[in-house]
């Protein structure tokens, strides 16, 4: 997401913490929903994500539940650079495959 | 695989109602042999049929000329769904609520504005906030959020910001009846508070444009326009607030279409019946969404003003800047519409299209109401924007709505590769269209060929009197987020 966004994410260092809970019935609308608190937190709080830790990811009766624990630094303009916007992280064609190798995911941006 | 479409009149083409067991309504296309290619290549015409899966969509799922793929509905669309038994979707109005543009007019001739753009570009990029994470002037309080949720384009000029005249030539006056604060989340008015009078990044502009041609003398007096006058384009909408608005509806509404059994081809259509809990708190929350919207390019308009106002040491009233109307280009709203022979109240999801309503319509301002509403549809930075006059036709045809730009002919991904930021801003200025930018690298996404020919999809629109052509527009100086 913040490779769309132009960051380098590599320049940032984890100087603070944000926690991200999600809840979704599915792994992809959990994927959208962890994204797009993502984004929240870029816009209320310039949440720039350099490191995630800590994720717990359970089976609920609903579906699943994310607590991620995120280190990172605040969006600064004149250090980090101007960023493009991503509106919002759609549901439109967001999928989530497991393979034997691991996870396949894709996610569509409206910028 | 291409979607097979019937010729059923001028710039018309049908998806009749076969092509998917699903759909209730057929599909109709507004364009002509010049996009068709490139329709079937886009995945639109799909979508287009994918929409009238929708339940109560009443007539036909409509395609403006300038319809192009987007998450679920496509961006070019038009879906009128019946408010007793049909439905509202939040994906049909799409994540920047009303997303919109307004014009300004002038007395300034581009004789007086060219020698002097970049002084003027200068003034407009300080003043109004652009780009990623930019933030406002103005920071507000949850309160104050509210009230602006309620009031829309009137907060703004409550506070100074603008003139009561400018209220009557917005769409809705500037604030749609029936937002309900409530139904926004804090998490919504946490992403607005700093962002009222800020322009965004993507698409959205301000640009500074001059009168190329006149199409209809009589329609371009009544607007107000003439030859080589410089007018003002302000394109922005809803900002996080709206974007937050449409990303936690469409989640209820995921669990909705279970609750009501709604079956959909695609999970970014997904919607709740038009009176039902779900749907009477998204259209509560959208309309507050859209009056933020109204209310932030209402801001905008102040400090252009100013800006222009400081360049020429002439004030705004001296300078005949009056605002000559602010279109929705993305929204829901309930209109009463003829169909077959009745009157039935709908709701007219317009995502990516604008209202076009015709002469004598009783929601057209009283100044536009003998020629029909404003419709404003801007190009490219490269070539040219269209001023429209609603007709009747579009009141029988499309439920009174035009298309709202060239619409988008190239991937983001896919401009990038051909020209780079930079390069374009040297070409586009050996042009005579000086261009600034918050984010340069992000200008090539929105490099002329990325788009289709304005004046095609004008001459479309026209043909099939969806809008009659008004004026023509030539930018001169453009600033993107």
């Amino acid at each position: 997401m913040y490779q769309v966004m132009g960051c380098d994410i590599s320049s940032t260092q984890p100087k603070e913490q944000w926690v991200i809970n999600a809840e979704a019935e599915s792994l992809d609308v959990l994927l959208v929903d962890f994204l797009n608190e993502a984004l929240f937190l870029f816009g209320t709080k310039g949440m720039l994500a350099h490191t995630l830790m800590h994720i717990q990811l359970r089976h609920t009766e609903s579906g699943y539940s994310l607590i991620a624990t995120i280190f990172g630094e605040t969006y600064c303009v004149h250090h980090h650079g101007a960023l493009k916007e991503i509106k919002a992280v759609t549901f439109h064609q967001a999928e989530v495959i497991e393979h034997e190798s691991g996870v396949r995911a894709q996610v569509i941006f409206d910028l | 695989m291409a979607v097979k479409l019937k010729k059923t009149g001028t710039c018309k083409y049908t998806i009749p109602k076969e092509h998917n067991p699903g759909m209730r309504v057929p599909g109709v296309v507004y364009t002509d042999e010049r996009l068709l290619d490139d329709l079937q290549e886009d995945g639109c015409l799909e979508q287009v049929a994918n929409v009238a899966h929708l339940p109560g969509i009443v007539g036909a799922s409509l395609a403006m000329p300038d319809i192009h793929m987007g998450y679920g509905f496509a961006i070019g669309g038009v879906a009128a769904t019946d408010v007793a038994t049909g439905v509202i979707s939040p994906g049909g109005v799409g994540y920047d609520i009303n997303c919109g543009v307004r014009l300004i007019t002038s007395t300034l001739d581009e004789s007086d504005v060219r020698p002097r753009i970049d002084e003027l570009l200068g003034a407009l990029f300080s003043s109004i906030p652009v780009g990623t994470g930019s933030k406002g002037k103005v920071k507000l309080s949850t309160a104050e959020l509210r009230e602006v949720a309620q009031k829309g384009a009137g907060w703004a000029v409550s506070k100074g910001y603008g003139v009561k005249q400018d209220l009557i030539c917005c769409e809705e006056a500037g604030a749609m009846d029936g937002a309900d604060p409530d139904s926004v989340s804090s998490k919504a008015y946490a992403r607005g508070e700093k962002q009222i009078g800020t322009l965004g990044a993507g698409n959205h502009f301000i640009e500074v444009a001059v009168v190329d041609a006149i199409c209809d003398e009589e329609c371009a007096r009544a607007f107000g326009l003439r030859t080589k006058q410089v007018v003002f384009w302000i394109h922005s909408g809803s900002r996080g607030l709206g974007h937050q608005v449409c990303t936690e509806y469409i989640k209820l509404m995921i669990e909705a279409v279970k609750k009501y059994n709604i079956s959909l081809p695609d999970r970014q259509l997904v919607c709740a019946p038009v009176r039902s809990p779900e749907g009477e708190r998204y259209y509560g929350a959208m309309a507050a969404a859209a009056n933020f919207a109204w209310a932030n390019r209402q801001v905008m308009t102040h400090w252009l003003r100013e800006a222009v106002s400081r360049t020429f040491h002439t004030s705004a009233d001296q300078l005949g800047m009056h605002l000559l109307y602010d279109v929705a280009h993305n929204i829901a709203k309930i209109e009463t519409h003829t169909v077959d022979g009745q009157n039935r109240a709908l709701c007219v999801h317009r995502k990516g299209a604008t209202r076009s309503f015709g002469p004598g319509h009783p929601l057209v301002p009283d100044k536009y109401r003998r020629v029909g509403q404003p419709v404003l549809v801007p190009g490219d930075m490269g070539r040219s924007s269209y001023i429209m006059a609603g007709t009747e036709q579009a009141m029988r045809e499309s439920f009174g709505s035009c298309c709202h730009g060239a619409g988008r002919l190239m991937s983001r991904s896919s401009a990038k590769k051909s020209i780079s930021g930079r390069e374009l801003q040297k070409q586009l200025a050996a042009q005579g269209t000086k261009v600034r930018a918050g984010h340069i690298g992000s200008l090539a996404e929105e490099a002329p060929e990325v788009y289709k020919d304005i004046d095609i999809v004008a001459d479309i629109a026209h043909q099939a009197g969806l809008g009659k052509k008004v004026a023509r527009l030539v930018p001169i100086g453009v600033i993107k987020g």
